[in-house]
């Protein structure tokens, strides 16, 4: 056989294999871009990624900037401290389009630094989540009644008596207020909804004949479970992704207000505990209102997105 | 003495901007104490039109044009005899007839309610799911009664509900068991009860024993046929089980794309099969007793209905399409001409008709159509 | 068209009992568990190349006894054997070997697809699931070979399709495909084209019969649609309950049918010819829940020619109507109320003419039993003087309350062999058949008192 020839057909082999998966993705993409939500939560999804990958591109300043003084390391004078926080300033005597906080940081500036925070916690909870919960829910479904399943549903039993905030605030206190606790803390408590959706899904739909005829063809279990349910618990699962990811940036906002969160990172949770713990709530709403704005952003676009993607992955709704 | 006449009906679905010609241009009559079948397969409209004489279409069909003149009047219009007061019939704005008919097309919303349950009746598909399990069975019975005859007191109500049941065969008791108590079996015979509570003149019964097994199916047959004797009420049954049909029904209608391909007194279509559709259809239905034919199947798949093209509705599957079946859907023409050779439309809706232009040449069809080659050539996806 | 090739299913004694298990709550209540016998005894053989099909209404087992076929359940007794072995005791190998050779195609065609799966994917995961094939390549073009051998030609527009993309014909076509790619030898069919449009069947249930000879298949066919059974099959079962209650060649069991159970399902199928003389099937009642059985032959309550014993001196039909009676009686099912309230005269009288009524059409039910009535004159049945004297007695008990003594008044009297024991199959000219009816063969046990034949 001549190398040519075989080089030729495994070419066109995977084109036929990739084409139609690429024409899916484009029908795809245009079922998606129907949704306004959709299309309005990505937008905002994008751009808090690129503040996140590229915050010096958007900022006007970096954090280490203060009002004043630029990054200099000289002290601001009396006059010039009384005016902190200074609201909006374009050009004189300095810039700062939101406004700057109490010790003089740019607004604009913390808003953008912190985006790669609320993202990046927001992501690794929502997949740690779901890399928990979803496996487990399938498995858990699947061999359902039968002693796996009770033991995973015993555990998650037993789980869903922790309270959410007294023990993330616990765990935090015990291990140190870093971000990885605050994800792990928020991935413990979260993955259970996730596990029990996806467990009575997946209960359901092993009843299906499709199973059975996998069955009948001689497909392990594992098989069944990963390449003919998972399949169809994806919208589902993604609905969580996306609640999980909201969920984790509302809670360590909150977290964060409340004094529980590492101080050394830039986040807009941070921002809220300042305000309130330095007492200019209702003295700067340039301060107050933006950081409160992004969160809500942020949150929404993953629940916009969330809801898109579910039916763009759901066959049955065309 | 005609129940029911049905002219030119057509029904459409509205689907974001297209429509769905459901029914297109159907026309027939019912006598009393007549069964009046319609047979044809999923998508052909039948379960619509059957529907839509009460106005139970989905929010999105409606009655696109055409009559349909029952014998019957609304409560409100009617004198001591139960007539049509002559004012009625005269003023233009009522749709009612010299003869006292209604044409129930143009009732609003309001007066349909009038005539459900006491002129016409539903028996629904899936009738066992028809019985809301919270309640008793009984208790349902008796919300029918009272909701359509309101004068009728609980008592009253309650007394006519056993009488029902025990004239469907179901021990009068049982009005007070709920719906998950009741065999499937008896659970039909329940909602037929249900449908005959307050007298109707006609039923509709929609594939009333397509989710039964063939014993209790026998039963509920007979059933019907003995409502129908006692109470001389007019059945019309909806349902694509022709074998069901040649059992109870005097008339018959198939139906497809929408529209009547042939119909007429039950013995002569099946007998003396005049439409390409029904001979077809005829072929694909195995039977018990007889020497067994190969089956035949009609290549190809019915029509979606929308937006349809002229044309008959049928030519693409059908082995005998010429060129005039391009033009437009063929009318129905009148069966005893064609055996003559004469292609004449039929002006009686109740004698046999069938809608083919090649009419004229039945000898010929029904010969090839019981031949497999005939139905192979035929070029569809 | 029946081959006499070997035997390929043999099964021997199987029984599927389910909920057999319980709770622990319900075990620390100490309440017996209930189990449904789905298939109960059921011994068959399918031999090579023949097409066997299984007929009966819902609740019959029939679904069941496919899917143990297919190992999707396993027996709870009894054996099943695939080409000489037995099915629950195969190696790994063995138990691949198996999965190549016997496939099922179910009845839904939409719920039978994944619908996140294209139609290639569909119809090539067997061959992944079993390593089957070179390559990609290899793959594609066996999925392709088999797609246009079940009609589905030119192959490659549909290879890309998702299952709502198509019409149920079509799905159903796929689902072919995709049991027939691995090259089986048997395959389960159940219900295959109850889902679809009535001009589609026809195409779809010739294919089948064509790809038999292609394939060299042997068929189970299952339907509560005897036409169908009719048209398919070389030979056919048919169960009622969970049991095996006829079997033969399918000519036989159509045109000449054994079992009682059997005559009355071919009565009640309609006939498409108008002007056929209307038969309706003599049988009284629904098919039990099959949790509780009735005892003996499952199906004697129905039974139009339940077996009176040998010192019975009325007719058939009388017998038939005391039994009922003292069924009624026995369950409480008799409402003397009703009974009361609905006639005229003497309350006995009443009690009694409604105790013998039965719920039947009215080609075979007698003056003044079917609609509004449901009563029938005791005189008009052939009642011996004994007999009746029992009856009245009994109902005038039942009229001052006392059920109790109503139904000792019954002890003993209408036994049949038909309640108290269960037929085994035994054979009828070319049919095997479970009813007493047909006298077992010499030297098997004697039948107990009453049977006749």
């Amino acid at each position: 056989m001549a190398t040519k020839s075989e080089r030729g057909s495994r070419l066109e082999s995977m084109r036929e294999r990739w084409e139609p998966r690429i024409d899916r993705i484009k029908r795809g993409w245009n079922r998606y871009t129907t949704h306004k939500m959709g299309v309005l939560g990505l937008i905002f999804l994008v751009i808090f990624a690129l503040w996140g990958l590229f915050p010096e591109l958007f900022a006007p300043h970096t954090p280490e900037w203060k009002a004043y003084i630029g990054y200099e390391n000289t002290r601001m004078t009396g006059e010039q401290l009384r005016s902190l926080p200074h609201p909006p300033a374009f050009g004189d005597p300095f810039f700062a389009p939101l406004g700057t906080n109490a010790s003089g940081e740019g607004i604009f500036t913390l808003l953008v630094f912190s985006a790669s925070n609320a993202l990046y916690i927001g992501l690794a909870a929502g997949l740690l989540s779901s890399l928990v919960g979803v496996p487990l829910g399938l498995i858990s479904g699947f061999y359902g009644d039968t002693w796996i399943d009770e033991t995973i549903q015993r555990i998650v039993d037993v789980m869903y008596g922790l309270p959410f905030l007294p023990f993330l605030v616990v765990l935090v206190a015990i291990r140190g207020v870093n971000t990885t606790n605050i994800i792990l803390g928020i991935a413990i408590t979260s993955w259970l909804n996730n596990c029990i959706v996806i467990r009575g899904e997946t209960l359901s739909l092993k009843e299906r004949a499709y199973v059975d005829s996998a069955t009948v063809a001689g497909a392990s279990d594992t098989r069944i479970v990963f390449r003919h349910i998972m399949p169809n618990v994806l919208p589902l699962a993604f609905v969580f992704l996306a609640q999980d990811a909201a969920a984790a940036i509302l809670a360590q906002a909150s977290l964060a207000y409340l004094g529980l969160a590492d101080f050394t990172a830039n986040s807009w949770g941070i921002m809220l505990e300042n305000i309130q713990a330095q007492g200019y709530i209702y003295d700067a709403p340039w301060w107050l209102i933006p950081p409160g704005i992004a969160i809500t952003a942020i949150a929404a676009a993953f629940y916009f997105i969330g809801f898109s993607m579910e039916d763009v992955t759901n066959p049955q709704k065309e | 003495m005609t129940l029911l006449e049905v002219n030119d009906l057509s029904i459409r679905y509205d689907v974001d901007d297209q429509s769905v010609h459901a029914v297109d241009g159907v026309t027939f009559s019912m006598d009393r104490g007549e069964t009046y079948g319609l047979v044809g397969e999923s998508g052909c409209g039948k379960t619509t039109l059957g529907k839509s004489l009460v106005h139970l279409l989905d929010a999105n069909g409606r009655i696109d044009g055409g009559e349909i003149w029952l014998d019957a009047t609304l409560p409100r219009w009617e004198n001591e005899q139960g007539e049509p007061r002559r004012e009625i019939i005269e003023d233009d704005q009522y749709p009612v007839r010299e003869d006292g008919k209604t044409d129930l097309a143009q009732l609003d919303n309001e007066q349909i309610r009038d005539i459900r349950w006491r002129n016409i009746a539903l028996i629904p598909q899936s009738a066992m799911n028809a019985l809301n399990p919270v309640y008793k069975v009984g208790d349902q019975i008796i919300e029918a009664i009272r909701r359509h005859e309101p004068q009728t007191s609980v008592e009253e109500a309650d007394e006519r509900t056993r009488d029902l049941l025990e004239r469907v065969g179901i021990d009068p008791d049982r009005a007070d068991d709920y719906a998950h108590q009741f065999s499937g079996g008896m659970k039909q015979r329940a909602v037929i009860a249900m449908a005959m509570a307050c007298n109707p003149d006609l039923l509709i019964a929609d594939e009333p024993t397509t989710a039964l097994d063939v014993i209790i199916q026998d039963r509920i047959l007979d059933e019907l046929e003995e409502l129908q004797e006692e109470f001389d009420v007019s059945i019309l049954v909806v349902s694509h089980d022709i074998s069901v049909m040649a059992e109870i029904c005097d008339q018959l209608a198939v139906m497809y794309g929408g529209k009547f391909m042939e119909s007429g007194p039950k013995t002569e279509v099946f007998q003396q099969s005049s439409n390409p559709y029904t001979l077809g259809l005829k072929n694909s239905f195995p039977t018990v007793k007889e020497k067994q034919t190969d089956l035949v199947s009609i290549p190809g798949s019915p029509p979606t209905l929308l937006d349809p093209d002229p044309g008959c509705r049928f030519a693409d599957r059908c082995p005998f399409e010429i060129e005039e079946c391009g033009s437009s859907h063929p009318p129905m023409y009148d069966v005893s001409s064609a055996q003559d050779g004469q292609r004449v439309e039929a002006d009686d809706a109740m004698t046999h008709r069938s809608a083919c232009y090649r009419v004229d040449e039945l000898e010929t069809m029904r010969t090839e159509a019981t031949k497999e080659e005939t139905w192979q050539t035929t070029e569809t996806h | 068209m029946a081959n006499d090739g070997d035997p390929l299913i043999e099964l021997e004694n199987v029984s599927k009992l389910f909920g057999a298990t319980q709770g622990v709550t319900d075990q620390l209540l100490g309440r017996e568990p209930n189990p449904v016998r789905a298939v109960d005894d059921v011994s068959l053989t399918i031999n090579q190349g023949d097409i066997m099909g299984i007929a009966g209404e819902s609740g019959c087992g029939k679904t069941t006894l496919g899917k143990l076929l297919v190992r999707l359940h396993e027996p709870t007794h009894g054996t099943i054997k695939f080409d000489g072995k037995d099915i629950s005791d195969l190696s790994n190998e063995e138990e691949s070997e198996f999965r190549k050779r016997v496939q099922m195609i179910f009845q839904d065609p939409f719920e039978s697809l994944n619908p996140r799966m294209t139609v290639f994917q569909s119809v090539m995961e067997p061959l992944e699931i079993n390593d089957m094939g070179d390559s990609y390549r290899d793959r594609r073009e066996r999925v392709e070979e088999v797609l246009e051998d079940v009609g589905l030609a030119p192959a490659e527009p549909y290879l890309d399709e998702f299952p709502k993309e198509l019409s149920g014909g079509e799905r159903q076509r796929v689902a072919i495909a995709r049991a027939l790619i691995v090259n089986p030898d048997f395959v389960v069919c159940d219900e295959p084209v109850s889902m679809l449009d009535v001009s589609i069947r026809a195409g779809v249930l010739n294919l089948m019969k064509d790809l038999q000879d292609k394939y060299g298949l042997t068929y189970l066919f299952i339907s509560h649609d005897l036409s169908l059974i009719g048209y398919m099959c070389d030979r056919t079962t048919i169960m009622y309950l969970g049991d095996v209650v006829e079997q033969g060649p399918t000519t036989d069991v159509v045109q000449d049918p054994k079992h009682p159970y059997t005559k009355a399902l071919f009565d009640a199928v309609p006939e498409i010819d108008p002007e056929a003389e209307r038969h309706r099937a003599n049988v009284t009642g629904e098919v039990p829940n099959p949790r509780n059985p009735p005892s003996g032959c499952r199906f004697h309550p129905r039974c139009s020619t339940i077996i009176p014993p040998e010192d019975w001196t009325g007719s058939q039909e009388a017998f038939r109507r005391a039994f009922q009676f003292k069924r009624r009686v026995v369950a409480g099912d008799l409402d003397v109320e009703e009974a009361l309230d609905d006639a005229s005269g003497e309350p006995v009288d009443a009690v009694l003419a409604r105790g013998l009524a039965l719920d039947l059409p009215e080609e075979h039910s007698l003056p003044g039993e079917k609609s509004g009535a449901h009563s029938v004159d005791p005189s008009a049945l052939n009642l011996s003087g004994d007999v009746e004297r029992t009856l009245r007695n009994a109902a005038e008990q039942l009229v001052e309350g006392n059920h109790g003594n109503a139904k000792t008044e019954l002890d003993g009297e209408f036994v049949s062999i038909c309640e108290r024991e269960h037929p085994d199959i035994r054979t009828a000219g070319t049919r095997e058949t479970a009813c007493h009816l047909y006298g077992v063969e010499d030297a098997e046990s004697v039948a107990a008192p009453g049977a006749s034949d």
